[in-house]
């Protein structure tokens, strides 16, 4: 990337969190989809951010993606996070981009700024996102599936859902296909309202999803390959780098509150300095932990089977368990320091929209179901 | 080890760690083992059994998905970590 051009993107990154910033009460206070930040996503081209430049994206890695992950999630958890989820859901495509339908795709996601969910998660198999009890029927060359998915982030707002399923009625639940399935072939039908505690503008309803489209939608590499090489270690890497943007912001609340206590009586260290300077120490240890998952999956993105490895995978999962628990710890750390004015809802130092947001992160993709998962693959593993 | 052959070792190792599969079922060797429902759970408990039936450490390497793709690929694993074994037989 030229200086010119990561200067154009730094830019349009910042001019996308100011419009995040300007939205992010409204849209947790009413659980609103944040429309005018993901417009400003769509109109500074960064929804295509993470795709190829031979697919006309803006051909940035995983770096640049968290980067941007961060900076968006200091003003909005929910931005944050909807880009985070967004640019997974392109990396699985680019990384499994053999299929001609998902090369289509691709260019119409870079040249029309798409926004790709997923829907994963169903109701009769609850979080376990690597069993599927729907299934995919062909219909001569058309596929059709219907699914009852307990959550879809965004899912009403998605210009494409990426949807697991058995590949057909005969597999098993964990022989699971992604089908690419384009909105105009989707109905959704919203069943479970998202109001919960935080992040709310992710607005991450239940539908009754039926689809239908093209065959080749069907996506020929396994989900099971997608998910350990790139949905897995990708997602997680990207949620943590929108967790450290909550934690960024927290901190930057609470240095905030502290300097203007010092500054009121400059004669005595306030009570709260070394609390700070504890969340801060926090908080470096939580970019290291970013930063390096960053690099891991860099080293590591060429080589697939590596990605695959059972000690591999315990290293992504331990990277969400430790970001999703440091993320609470200093979110909550901060309103500490800033005590009645972290905890008000409102002012500049209210750090509670960011702590209730911080606490989803613990739960998406529950982190006892993480250590669990965690604790068998260490029963054979040899190094971690 | 007992007399029994590797072939038949790992056929009992994988009817008893596969749900889809009955007494009648004739496990191919190029048969994808997850059709069968072998899951990262039964991959574990697999290589688990593998290690203490074949008397043999499974490094982190052999540790990934591909290495229980199927049959074949499980039996070319034991004969690359246990080259005095016949295979074959």
């Amino acid at each position: 990337m030229t200086t010119v051009a990561a200067q154009a993107t730094s830019e349009a990154v910042t001019a996308v969190a100011d419009v995040a910033a300007a939205h992010a009460e409204q849209v947790d206070r009413e659980s609103r989809f944040p429309v005018a930040a993901v417009e400003a996503l769509r109109s500074g081209r960064l929804l295509s951010m993470g795709v190829p430049a031979g697919f006309g994206g803006g051909d940035q890695g995983i770096g640049t993606v968290a980067r941007t992950t961060t900076a968006l999630a200091r003003k909005c958890g929910s931005t944050g996070l909807i880009f985070a989820m967004h640019q997974s859901q392109i990396a699985s495509l680019v990384r499994h981009s053999e299929d001609e339908a998902v090369q289509r795709a691709l260019r119409r996601i870079a040249a029309e700024e798409l926004l790709v969910a997923s829907a994963t998660t169903e109701a009769s198999v609850g979080g376990d996102v690597r069993t599927s009890s729907c299934f995919v029927e062909r219909v001569g060359t058309r596929f059709r599936l219907a699914k009852q998915a307990s959550v879809i982030s965004y899912g009403g707002h998605a210009d494409i859902i990426l949807v697991t399923a058995r590949r057909d009625a005969a597999s098993g639940p964990q022989d699971q296909v992604l089908v690419l399935c384009d909105r105009d072939g989707v109905t959704l039908e919203q069943n479970v309202v998202w109001d919960v505690l935080g992040m709310r503008g992710t607005c991450s309803h239940g539908y009754a999803l039926q689809a239908e489209g093209d065959g080749d939608a069907v996506m020929s590499t396994p989900y099971a390959v997608i998910s350990a090489q790139t949905m897995l270690p990708v997602s997680h890497v990207l949620w943590a780098a929108a967790w450290l943007g909550l934690a960024e912001e927290a901190v930057e609340r609470a240095r905030l509150f502290v300097q203007a206590s010092a500054r009121k009586k400059p004669e005595v260290v306030p009570p709260g300095a070394v609390r700070l300077a504890e969340a801060t120490a926090r908080l470096h240890q939580m970019r290291a932990l970013v930063g390096a998952g960053v690099g891991r999956f860099e080293e590591l993105a060429a080589v697939p089977h590596e990605l695959s490895r059972m000690s591999t995978v315990v290293e992504f999962n331990s990277l969400k368990v430790s970001a999703s628990t440091l993320v609470v710890e200093i979110a909550a750390a901060a309103m500490s320091i800033c005590g009645i004015a972290g905890y008000r809802c409102d002012g500049p130092y209210s750090v509670a929209r960011i702590l209730r947001d911080a606490y989803g992160a613990a739960l998406m993709v529950n982190n006892d179901r993480i250590n669990g998962n965690n604790a068998q693959l260490m029963l054979v593993g040899k190094s971690f | 080890m007992s007399n029994e052959s590797i072939a038949s070792i790992l056929d009992r190792l994988l009817r008893a760690h596969l749900p889809n599969t009955g007494d009648d079922l004739v496990i191919g060797q190029h048969e994808p083992l997850s059709r069968l429902g072998l899951d990262s759970l039964g991959m574990v408990r697999l290589a688990m059994r593998m290690e203490r039936e074949f008397k043999v450490d499974l490094p982190d390497g052999f540790l990934i998905p591909e290495t229980f793709e199927t049959p074949a690929s499980i039996a070319a694993a034991v004969a690359v970590l246990r080259p005095d074994l016949d295979i074959a037989s």
